[in-house]
């Protein structure tokens, strides 16, 4: 019994002591014995829309990049919609409507104001503020000039100032 | 038909209601986990009761499966502390799963009989590795896929618990195995 054995004598000597005849799995029976469970596992089939949506959600919020990018998705779609809807868009001059709003004609034609306009916009900035000066001014039959038209708007400028 | 799907479609396909998939996979792993349930409880009817019971288990945690294609290493950790409770539930010595013994006794029921309780002494991944190596029809792609690890370290681990087994005959006076 104390002879020099070798691997293959205890490879065999293990076979034997684990005695593993393959086991074979009865479906059916396991089906009766964990009818509970099995229909747990059949009810999912109705909820193969639900589970679908579900299971993308769960892809996207697995991983930290997922969520990260989703995060970065939704500052971004923030972003885009706040400075669309209170910002200029690009390209768009960044004058403020209310300030020129504010102004007085006087002050709209002035040197400084026409200078911004023209840095903001060009000459189509500068055209639309003569436009809105006159508009502020009101309706002039054509016959008025150029000089009673100016004398009108230092009037006017005074006008405010007084009140 | 479903027996060339591979372990990810039946998962996928169980975790949507499939029944016919969740089976196929039950039959894929019943071997393994009773395997795995024979090397923690030494008893071969309980082993199948702890590989069962796990299937259970799974049927109902499917949807928490996040990796598909890792489902026999998941349901083999279920199935370890399926085969672990009932270990403390019966809170009895474990059995000895032969035959008694009798007066005609040989060498070689002897010899069996050491060497059954050297794999006893076995630590619990040893024992496990040997079980399943050991197991019939069981190959190395299917103990690899129970255990998360390659055929080279199934090989290293299954060395390993040769090494400790071979001392512990040559300590019971069986003699030298040469490795």
């Amino acid at each position: 019994m104390s002879q020099r054995k070798d691997e293959k004598w205890l490879d065999n000597q293990l076979r034997r002591v684990v005695d593993g005849t393959t086991p074979v799995f009865d479906a059916e029976a396991w089906k009766q014995k964990h009818s509970r469970e099995f229909q747990t596992l059949l009810r999912r089939s109705g909820q193969t829309d639900q589970s679908g949506t579900s299971h993308t959600v769960r892809l996207v919020s697995r991983g930290s990049i997922g969520k990260l990018a989703v995060a970065a998705t939704v500052i971004v779609a923030a972003g885009i919609l706040l400075v669309g809807r209170f910002g200029p868009g690009p390209g768009q001059p960044t004058a403020k409507p209310d300030s020129v709003g504010l102004q007085s004609p006087a002050q709209m034609v002035s040197m400084i104001s026409l200078s911004a306009a023209f840095r903001r916009g060009g000459i189509d900035e500068l055209d639309r503020q003569c436009d809105r000066a006159l508009e502020r001014l009101g309706p002039r039959p054509n016959s008025v000039s150029m000089q009673e038209l100016l004398k009108d708007i230092s009037g006017i400028e005074r006008e405010r100032t007084n009140i | 038909m479903l027996e060339s799907e591979c372990d990810r479609t039946l998962v996928e396909q169980a975790a949507r209601g499939d029944g016919d998939s969740f089976t196929e996979l039950c039959r894929r792993y019943y071997g393994s986990m009773v395997a795995i349930g024979h090397s923690i409880l030494r008893d071969r009817h309980l082993a199948e009761d702890a590989a069962q019971q796990a299937f259970a288990k799974a049927a109902v945690s499917l949807p928490k499966l996040r990796k598909a294609d890792q489902f026999g290493r998941w349901v083999a950790a279920i199935c370890r502390n399926e085969a672990r409770d009932l270990a403390r539930a019966r809170r009895e010595p474990l059995p000895e799963d032969e035959p008694p013994i009798t007066e005609e006794q040989t060498d070689s029921d002897e010899s069996c009989r050491i060497v059954k309780e050297a794999v006893g002494r076995l630590p619990d991944e040893a024992r496990e590795v040997v079980f399943l190596r050991f197991y019939d029809s069981l190959s190395y792609d299917q103990i690899s896929a129970v255990l998360g690890i390659s055929e080279q370290a199934i090989n290293g681990r299954l060395r390993r618990a040769k090494h400790r087994l071979a001392q512990y005959l040559r300590r019971s006076g069986l003699g030298e195995v040469d490795l």
